[in-house]
């Protein structure tokens, strides 16, 4: 079955999406520290570096319902690697669960690309992942073909490892089964050259790790919004891409 | 002047920077040599820090000396980020990155990088200033686009502020991971295929079969309760509780297979000739990497 809003919420999530919301709030505008955070139980030695949008004009990119890009991507990072939230499931330990949980060493960027770039480096990260959403045209929320939108992985075209990088983010969060970006439109594409991008990206052109650049979604319609803004649900499947890239080192 | 929360945050770090003296790169000589590899309470025991490559920081056999080393060279960097932009006529306080679980809770943490000095100053800042501020400190007007062209290169050997200066004086620990990136890809490849591994997955596998688990390797256990949780998540509610309670079974067998099939022993036997090839192969840019890092003053002096 194929994207199908979970039923249930849990209350407290309020609190923990609010903190969320205003720590990425306040890091929009202008450089901030980054995060780390270490694995729950034992390291299994790889170190994961992800780079939420920081748009100097988010809010302003066509998002629908009010919401800001940049926000939506860090709530994506923070329940990638925090999460805890499975259905209405709290079970931080579980093997199920979020990167930490998975063994993960992760490093989320709130700062500028420019820092984003010098920092992964810096840190050895193995991977490195930027988080954004597509856009298209503002102002046509209402729009319900979902075969206009869907989610978008680009990686850099002579890199070893981003094809496959880009191809489990893809599987996770927009073709299998279960939560998945409601778009049906889905696809990954090099960079430089294929048409998904005019531009050379800064994150897969300068960083050291193997890096896969994710457009999840489209921000420009409101179901495209609402998954987005439901990341706590569906954001360990970032966790179980890396898992299936790196081969579950335990 | 530091806010309170940053003050706290730099004295834990000057602590942890004091407690990090003695937690220095490990040299070849207090490594384990290769030989010990090799001998047979290793081989029954293997360890990767039995490994040549053990002997050079930064490739994860020595997990806590290589954060620690870098923490100083982060603060490092941020101090020399700092005198260089006071040189450019500029206001910058040394930002490390944190780690939230340093704090009694999220909301403190938030807090705390919430109240990030160079965010407020920068903002504080008129268009034309802050297009000087972020050449000096990134080498480009806008640190915040996307476009490759108008971001620098960290290849080049001048340019990109005052960030990519500190970055060329103290490269840090990681350097040598990053210069042989290709090479490690290749590594990880040779371990993963390399015959004795693979006939202990076999071993693990028939092992696995003999309680009636149909896997071919570990990954594909995982991998297999990753796919029932996606498609449980369709339905809003967690796997079925037999599904649930037959996944726990089968990690708890794993492990006993694990043990069996010699499966882990196996992986790091492989990894450590591997490691010792890709040493052999690569001792040129690793002794480069060993005796900068040696030669290097105490970062956080």
């Amino acid at each position: 079955m194929r994207r199908t809003r979970p039923k249930t919420w849990r209350p407290a999530l309020v609190t923990a999406l609010a903190l969320v919301v205003l720590a990425a709030t306040a890091g929009a505008a202008y450089a901030a520290d980054d995060l780390i955070y270490d694995p729950y139980g034992t390291w299994n030695g790889k170190r994961i570096y992800l780079s939420p949008a920081r748009h100097s004009d988010t809010g302003s990119r066509g998002e629908c319902g009010g919401a800001s890009e940049n926000t939506l991507a860090y709530n994506v990072a923070y329940y990638a690697t925090n999460g805890s939230y499975y259905a209405d499931q709290y079970d931080p330990y579980s093997s199920y669960r979020n990167l930490r949980a998975r063994g993960y060493k992760v490093r989320i960027g709130r700062g500028t690309v420019s820092s984003a770039i010098s920092n992964s480096n810096a840190w050895g990260a193995d991977l490195h992942i930027p988080l954004h959403s597509n856009a298209d045209v503002s102002g046509q929320c209402s729009r319900t073909t979902a075969s206009r939108f869907g989610t978008v992985v680009i990686y850099w075209y002579t890199s070893g490892g981003g094809p496959d990088l880009a191809s489990d983010l893809l599987y996770t969060v927009g073709t299998v089964s279960g939560y998945i970006s409601p778009g049906t439109n889905d696809s990954t594409c090099s960079n430089p050259g294929d048409p998904c991008t005019t531009i050379t990206l800064g994150e897969l052109r300068y960083t050291s790790a193997v890096a896969a650049y994710m457009e999840s979604e489209f921000h420009t319609w409101t179901t495209g919004v609402n998954w987005l803004s439901d990341s706590w649900v569906w954001a360990w499947r970032i966790g179980w891409a890396v898992d299936l890239h790196l081969g579950y080192p335990r | 002047m530091p806010t309170p929360l940053r003050l706290t945050l730099l004295l834990a770090v000057v602590a942890l920077l004091a407690a990090g003296q003695a937690v220095t790169a490990q040299s070849p000589s207090v490594a384990q040599s290769p030989s010990a590899a090799q001998s047979p309470s290793a081989a029954q025991s293997p360890s990767v820090a039995h490994s040549p490559l053990a002997a050079y920081p930064g490739f994860g056999h020595h997990p806590q000396a290589d954060d620690a080393r870098f923490e100083r060279e982060e603060l490092a960097r941020e101090r020399m980020i700092e005198r260089c932009m006071a040189d450019a006529g500029f206001e910058y306080q040394s930002a490390p990155s944190i780690d939230p679980d340093d704090y009694p809770d999220l909301a403190s943490a938030l807090a705390a990088a919430q109240n990030d000095p160079n965010e407020l100053y920068v903002a504080s800042l008129d268009p034309a200033e802050r297009e000087r501020y972020f050449f000096a400190l990134y080498g480009v007007p806008d640190p915040y686009s996307e476009n490759a062209d108008n971001l620098h290169d960290p290849a080049s050997p001048v340019g990109g502020g005052c960030t990519a200066d500190a970055l060329r004086a103290l490269p840090g620990v990681y350097a040598a991971k990053n210069d042989l990136r290709e090479e490690l890809a290749a590594l990880e490849r040779a371990v993963r295929t390399d015959s004795r591994v693979l006939a202990a997955e076999e071993r693990w596998s028939a092992c696995m079969a003999e309680r009636n688990h149909a896997y071919g390797t570990p990954r594909d256990l995982h991998a297999e309760i990753d796919e029932t949780l996606a498609r449980a998540e369709a339905f809003g509610r967690p796997p079925a509780p037999a599904t649930a309670r037959e996944h726990g079974r089968a990690l708890a067998d794993a492990r006993v297979c694990d043990g069996q099939a010699g499966l882990r022993s196996a992986v790091v036997t492989a990894r450590i000739e591997h490691e010792a090839a890709f040493v052999d192969a690569n001792r040129a840019v690793l002794d480069a990497h060993l005796e900068r890092l040696e030669s290097e003053a105490p970062p956080n002096r």
